[in-house]
């Protein structure tokens, strides 16, 4: 499966304290023209590579700021120009949710998305539009937004980002969390942040080790409550189940997997590598979407696996649930991918301190 | 027939609108039982139950036979002495009768402990007071983890047996209090969700007519995600883990007396012991024809 992160806008309606896109850019929004390009450029990529299937995850900014109209443009292209592959093109969205309206939801169904992925903030002042962060009025049109994906039956998850305001209420966010959805489906996130920490917000892995530290024993007793929780979940069935599934971050395939778009065309690596500006694989303009998921600055990452099994990550333990963590999170230390993840120490301190302990589970080799 | 319960007063000409409803009657005494099961009769209604808030002590209720196939929930502040309540076991035992006591009498804790194990179905009603949550952790740590045989203690038995992690559990329910399963009518025809929006004058609807489009009304809709006020106004309910089984109810309450938050949690601990019991206990079924 070849994702593409496609953020066909930069403009967003709220100014998250962990996000700086909105700052730091001009926001910019893809016209049809290159919407339509892109289309006719996956159904090439598709007819190319007649086992493969592509999800289109759209991203933003804010993604519903673009107006039904957009989505139904959409649409139109991929009937016009997919004919044959549509039917190996999933798409998926990750939205906010404040600007959600009845209409998106034919929309979406048209478009085969039946869940939404969003994201939410207990704390006060943390999310939401202007300079104060008005999270009362943002919490309010989101949880419309959610009312409005129950009402029709569709799906919803959704990622909390561990800032070091959440340090001091572990339990509580959590349960505040899993009170909200209790069906779960969340997603326990560490901040990340690319230079400055302008609002002092940024947390050491260790600390962000503590804090999952913090709840996993209360977790772990009441696990058949609080089913899907992550990465709780996901260690449980990769150590215990040995079901080994893990995220894009650890999985050590993303190398030739996936593709960042951008408003203007331009291809990156990934989202956060798109939206720091680290990796560029040109333009869609100028090269076809093919071209770009082989471009040849991604077999560095084949080969980080090697140097690092073979280095950094000899005799691990945690190599197969891990790969390194996210070369992202190595460039953010180093500036160089090669390395493992800066993150490393975070992820053995709660495997070695509370979670092998609490479950009695043991790694094998 | 429709999904909702209505719960409404003894009236006549309110009963005579209402057609193939099922119908919970709010009563004060016992004179007109047998005249309201009479007047189920007419109009395909079905009497789900008469809930009767009696002012006196449970002793004094003129219990007879002819009262045994008639669903009934009965409220009352005091129990009466036993001695009494002896003299009559048997019958009351025979009674499709819930009887709740009120939790403003301490004595009542002990009351329905033994009224269950004397195996009368019963449960406590939460008054005016402060309630003593320790001495109702106790009651529910009875109904729920007793291995002696006992009658079924509500509302525990409710929640436990409703209990789902990954929704809800209201368990209004057993004091006709749930917007999902019953509606408040009274006999000018007003509609709330409860009995109290009932007597404040928070209507949803007036006029049986708007019963059948009652899931398309408004007021009723945006009702379903009352409960996310609590997330809003940063309710310390919200952030309780014992949220899921309680749902609030008792928000005014916790700042003063917060022993709500440790009872739910052991009533949810509860939950689970009663679903691991009943899945081990779930009796294998040989094929048949």
């Amino acid at each position: 499966m070849a994702t593409i992160i496609f953020k066909p806008t930069e403009k967003c309606n709220s100014n998250c304290i962990y996000c700086d896109v909105v700052t730091r850019k001009k926001p910019k929004t893809m016209s049809l023209d290159l919407l339509e390009l892109i289309f006719k450029n996956i159904d090439d990529f598709l007819k190319a590579k007649p086992a493969e299937n592509v999800q289109v995850i759209w991203h933003g900014g804010e993604p519903l700021l673009l107006g039904e109209e957009y989505f139904l443009k959409a649409y139109e292209f991929q009937e016009k120009y997919c004919p044959e592959t549509k039917i190996r093109i999933k798409h998926a969205i990750q939205s906010n949710l404040t600007a959600m309206n009845e209409n998106f939801i034919g929309l979406f169904r048209k478009l085969g998305i039946n869940q939404v992925g969003t994201s939410y903030e207990p704390l006060a002042n943390m999310r939401g539009p202007g300079k104060d962060r008005d999270s009362a009025f943002y919490n309010k049109q989101f949880m419309k937004g959610i009312n409005i994906l129950k009402r029709n039956n569709m799906g919803w998850g959704f990622i909390y980002v561990v800032t070091k305001k959440s340090l001091e209420r572990p339990l509580d966010i959590f349960f505040f969390l899993s009170n909200l959805k209790l069906s779960g489906g969340f997603m326990l996130n560490p901040v990340l942040l690319y230079g400055e920490d302008k609002y002092n917000i940024g947390i050491t892995p260790e600390e962000y080790a503590d804090f999952l530290g913090a709840i996993f024993p209360y977790w772990w007793a009441h696990r058949d409550r609080f089913q899907a929780v992550n990465p709780f979940r996901m260690f449980t069935e990769n150590i215990i189940d040995k079901k080994v599934s893990v995220g894009c971050e650890d999985n050590g395939t993303c190398a030739y997997g996936h593709i960042y778009i951008g408003p203007s065309g331009e291809a990156s690596q990934c989202g956060r590598a798109g939206d720091w500006e680290i990796i560029s694989y040109g333009n869609i303009n100028d090269r076809s979407l093919l071209d770009i998921m082989q471009d040849k600055q991604r077999e560095q990452f084949l080969n980080r696996d090697k140097l690092l099994q073979e280095g950094e990550c000899k005799d691990c333990p945690y190599w197969k649930f891990c790969h390194g963590g996210c070369p992202l999170d190595s460039f953010i230390k180093t500036k160089d991918f090669l390395h493992k993840t800066n993150r490393c120490n975070g992820k053995k301190i709660f495997l070695e301190k509370y979670f092998l302990p609490i479950t009695g589970a043991r790694i094998e080799n | 027939m429709r999904e909702h319960f209505l719960v409404c007063p003894f009236d006549e000409k309110l009963l005579s609108r209402l057609k193939n409803e099922r119908i919970a009657i709010v009563t004060n005494g016992f004179e007109q039982v047998h005249h309201i099961c009479e007047s189920f009769n007419d109009n395909g209604n079905t009497l789900h139950c008469l809930v009767i808030h009696y002012s006196g002590s449970v002793v004094s209720i003129p219990f007879h036979e002819n009262l045994k196939n008639i669903p009934m929930a009965i409220f009352a502040n005091e129990l009466g002495p036993f001695k009494e309540i002896m003299a009559r076991i048997h019958m009351l035992r025979e009674l499709n009768t819930r009887i709740f006591l009120n939790s403003d009498n301490k004595a009542n804790y002990t009351n329905i402990h033994i009224l269950a194990s004397l195996g009368v179905d019963c449960g406590i009603f939460f008054g005016e007071n402060e309630i003593d949550w320790s001495a109702l952790n106790d009651l529910m740590t009875y109904a729920i983890y007793a291995k002696v045989g006992h009658a079924t203690i509500e509302p525990f038995m409710y929640a436990v047996k409703h209990y789902s992690p990954d929704k809800l559990t209201d368990f209004g329910t057993v004091y006709f209090e749930n917007r999902e399963s019953y509606l408040h009518i009274d006999k000018d025809e007003n509609i709330a969700h409860t009995s109290k929006d009932l007597k404040a004058g928070k209507f949803i609807a007036t006029g049986v007519e708007a019963l059948s489009q009652i899931r398309e009304n408004k007021f009723y809709q945006d009702a379903e995600y009352a409960w996310q006020e609590f997330f809003l106004n940063e309710n310390p309910c919200a952030y309780c883990q014992a949220w899921r089984i309680c749902v609030g109810k008792f928000t005014e309450t916790f700042e003063k007396n917060p022993g709500c938050r440790q009872f739910f949690i052991d009533l949810m601990d509860a939950a689970d012991f009663y679903r691991t019991a009943e899945s081990k206990n779930k009796k294998k079924e040989i094929w048949q024809p």
